[in-house]
């Protein structure tokens, strides 16, 4: 194969450039509003999207399978809690404080997933069904009041920047999303799922164990909604009811504004990445033009609303 | 043409069609699915509408019934311009058109259903349902139906739900009756019942068009028969002044010799391939027959009599009940797809868009996945490999399309079908099993089809073709079995092929209806 051909099969996809282009034009405003460019105030900016930005890759991999995880939310603030109490503030917890953490959450993806396949309950009201049952089970284990806080030492994942330049988190977002990458489109699994996703039908009757694909995608999913929500916990630095609640909508509209289709069949982690920071450099715009917090909402569901239009006029130019 | 007296106050002229067509086109976005068709019917004749899937036939009535308004043309009943505006305006107009789909509700009783929207009321507005009875009980009794009134439509079978739909439509006593595929899912016995339902119309002045892909039929019944093919009309002739052999090549465009692959005359001494001996399944009784290499085994039958569990069981989706299937003499268990493609089974679906193709994923994608994962299990993606084989397969199968890149949803039907074949056929099977594959597949593509499978058993292949188009099935068997009920009722060989042998043993014991009375 010759370079060109290789670099064309690299050149992402229609939906993923669309959101690029609207997260530059975002950043144009965010930086003439912040009166001049800094390298290290967009740094910082993509240092705090990170949670949100791994939650978004979990919840584009279910969207790709044609699911939805209305769940993410409650098991990254899940994960807050199960980190911070088995932390304790001692360093010396670490292996099993996020050992315990990551499997909560591959617990969670394990039951949403069979859910999903196996007792055939539609995705958005099993997961919906396990948010509200992981939210009472922390209420219920912490009477409300949870204890605990992470390490200082531990929140350097949040707070530290490699050689001065890089914020670890933004790295850590990086890694699983390349890692994401490479799983969907470089191998025959990640192959299979695409194809699961975008007909599973389709997929049973040519010998595709999509029940399983399905199942590995809520796991990862929620595994990463983990992460998200350890992530969070590094920036917050303690334990409190709910820190992650707003990951569940917010995924969704990232992915969306990425290029996510609820049919299924398509997994754009650029898109994704951009999708999440599109929706955080809005928060920041808004708090640098001294708006009040209530615009946010309403500048978001604005942005979905440009995002998706601009999607569908192009769909319909190609038919 | 742009009187508005009704035809009602005025006589008719003698001369005049019931209904004349003339220069009708109609397109589906840039898809013409009508060109300039011009025909016409006259009071106390029916006329018989034939062509393949997709060539334009239920367009076309569906405009005649006020579903669809023509691009372009005009339309006159009993001389006077027509163009209905709705199927009710149709029917004010005296036009009933009798779907193929039936649109019988499964919780009305038989006699509800016929009597839908117009049912006799007392002077509060309740129905009277034993007036409503009775006249059904009269009805079906002129037609000679053998049906009672007072069954719920979800208890119904196919053709019964088929002969309510009609009766439905000549109740109306209309002035033209429309029949879309009355017969598909009719024994021979129910069809005689419905042609000559039809000849008593026909007696009391109305005129009747029907669609139909029974040849047979159209030769018995009708006055004239109008051909379409692909949304032009390519024969119209009066009874006598057409044979078979006309209305195939009016239909498909050349004789059945140039589409049909020649079969081997003697393959006694081929191994054998496949083998299945009293294996049942849901919806399918015991079931024995076999195929040696390079063999074509076909399976006719009414709609539902088993076809699409026979499909589905031997692709593993669904599994047989007991019995035993050999491959090339090695038993095997066929409890899932996967156990049947690694037992060299491949299966091309009856619903490619639902069942066999991921529409939005790009040709490439579709078509590689056997040939990617026979080489790299759960392994790295060989994207060069996919490449090369999807340029192949796209060669190979005369895919018509921009690229390996374009979208599945963007080709035509017959196309799509190429993509599935290719996927499956990534390498030669033991055993193909195909069902309904020309289903919606221009004539160009169906041709290639044919000789793909020609080509295949002669590489040893042996083809179990499910299908409902008798053409293709005579066409291209070495054996057909005619199922009924789930079970096989009758087996021709080659030389005691006709429609008329398949039908009758279709048709079951007595005929599904008495059967099912």
């Amino acid at each position: 194969m010759t370079a060109a051909t290789y670099l064309d099969r690299l050149r992402p996809a229609g939906a993923s450039l669309r959101a690029m282009a609207l997260l530059l034009l975002l950043l144009a405003a965010f930086f003439i509003s912040a009166r001049g460019f800094s390298s290290i105030l967009l740094l910082d900016n993509i240092r705090q999207a990170a949670p949100l930005g791994v939650v978004v890759a979990g919840q584009a991999l279910v969207l790709m399978m044609g699911r939805l995880d209305l769940s993410v939310g409650a098991t990254a603030s899940m994960a807050n809690i199960v980190l911070c109490s088995i932390f304790n503030s001692d360093m010396a917890n670490l292996v099993p404080a996020v050992t315990a953490t990551l499997a909560a959450g591959a617990l969670v993806g394990l039951a949403n997933g069979i859910m999903s396949t196996k007792l055939r309950i539609p995705a958005f009201l099993a997961t919906l069904a396990s948010s509200l049952i992981i939210a009472g089970l922390v209420v219920f284990f912490t009477s409300g009041s949870p204890r605990g806080a992470v390490p200082p030492a531990f929140r350097v994942i949040t707070e530290g920047w490699l050689f001065g330049v890089a914020p670890y988190s933004a790295l850590i977002w990086l890694v699983l999303l390349v890692a994401l990458l490479l799983l969907v489109h470089f191998t025959m699994l990640g192959r299979k799922m695409i194809l699961s996703g975008a007909n599973v039908v389709a997929a049973r009757h040519s010998g595709i164990p999509s029940d399983g694909l399905i199942i590995l995608s809520f796991v990862l999913c929620s595994v990463l909604a983990s992460i998200g929500g350890i992530l969070l916990s590094a920036i917050t630095g303690m334990a409190s009811i709910g820190v992650g609640n707003n990951f569940t909508l917010d995924s969704i509209a990232a992915a969306v504004i990425g290029g996510a289709l609820f049919a299924g069949g398509v997994f754009l982690p650029l898109g994704a990445m951009a999708g999440a920071l599109i929706l955080f450099f809005v928060q920041s715009l808004l708090y640098v033009l001294a708006l009040p917090p209530a615009a946010k909402f309403i500048v978001q569901g604005l942005i979905i609303i440009l995002a998706l239009a601009l999607a569908n006029l192009k769909q319909e130019r190609s038919q | 043409m742009s009187q508005t007296a009704s035809p009602a106050l005025k006589p008719i002229p003698a001369g005049l069609p019931r209904l004349a067509v003339a220069q009708v086109s109609k397109a589906f976005g840039a898809n013409k699915v009508l060109r300039d068709v011009s025909f016409s019917v006259r009071a106390g004749e029916i006329v018989s509408l034939v062509g393949e899937n997709g060539a334009g036939k239920s367009t076309l009535m569906h405009i005649c019934a006020g579903s669809f308004s023509a691009d372009g043309g005009t339309m006159a009943l009993d001389g006077a311009a027509f163009r209905p505006a709705s199927p009710k305006a149709a029917r004010r107009a005296g036009v009933a058109l009798a779907l193929q789909e039936t649109s019988i509700l499964p919780d009305l009783s038989v006699g509800e259903n016929l009597f839908f929207g117009d049912e006799p009321r007392n002077g509060l507005g309740f129905i009277r349902q034993k007036r409503l009875h009775e006249a059904a009980d009269a009805l079906f009794a002129e037609m000679g139906f053998a049906l009672k009134p007072t069954r719920m439509g979800s208890e119904l079978s196919a053709a019964e739900r088929q002969m309510v739909e009609i009766a439905k439509a000549i109740r109306l006593k209309p002035r033209l009756l429309i029949l879309d595929e009355p017969t598909a899912s009719l024994s021979s016995h129910e069809t005689e019942l419905v042609l000559a339902a039809m000849a008593r119309l026909k007696a009391q002045g109305s005129a009747v068009i029907f669609i139909s892909h029974r040849l047979d039929e159209v030769m018995e019944a009708a006055d004239h028969a109008v051909v379409l093919k692909d949304g032009a009309l390519t024969l119209d002739a009066a009874r006598g002044a057409f044979s078979r052999d006309d209305l195939i090549r009016a239909m498909v465009g050349r004789t059945l010799a140039d589409i049909f692959p020649a079969r081997p005359t003697d393959l006694a001494a081929a191994p054998m391939r496949l083998s299945v001996a009293n294996a049942a399944a849901a919806g399918l009784k015991p079931l024995s027959f076999s195929l040696r290499a390079g063999e074509v085994v076909g399976f006719a039958g009414l709609e539902g009599q088993g076809q699409r569990p026979l499909a589905r069981a031997l692709s593993g989706i669904t599994p047989f009940h007991g019995g035993e299937i050999a491959i090339d003499g090695v038993p095997i268990r066929l409890t899932s797809v996967a156990r049947g493609i690694a037992a060299g089974i491949a299966s091309i679906p009856d619903d490619r868009k639902h069942e066999g193709l991921a529409l939005d994923l790009p040709i490439r994608m579709n078509v590689s996945l056997f040939a990617l994962s026979r080489r790299s299990s759960w392994g790295w993606l060989a994207h060069a490999l996919e490449r090369r084989f999807a340029e192949q397969a796209r060669q190979r199968f005369a895919i018509r399309s921009t690229g390996i890149d374009q979208p599945v949803r963007q080709l035509s039907g017959g196309n799509q079908q190429k993509v599935v074949f290719a996927r499956w056929l990534a390498e030669t099977p033991k055993v193909l099993v195909l069902y309904e594959p020309t289903k919606g597949v221009d004539v160009g593509a169906k041709t290639e089809i044919y000789r793909l499978i020609g080509d295949l058993t002669k590489a040893g292949v042996a083809v179990v073709l499910i299908s409902a188009d008798m053409l293709e099935l005579i066409g291209l068997s070495d054996r057909i079995h005619v199922l009924f009920e789930g079970a096989v009722t009758g087996t021709l060989a080659r030389p005691e092929f006709s429609e008329e042998a398949i039908m009758r043993l279709a048709a079951g014991p007595e005929g599904v209806l008495n059967h099912a009375a």
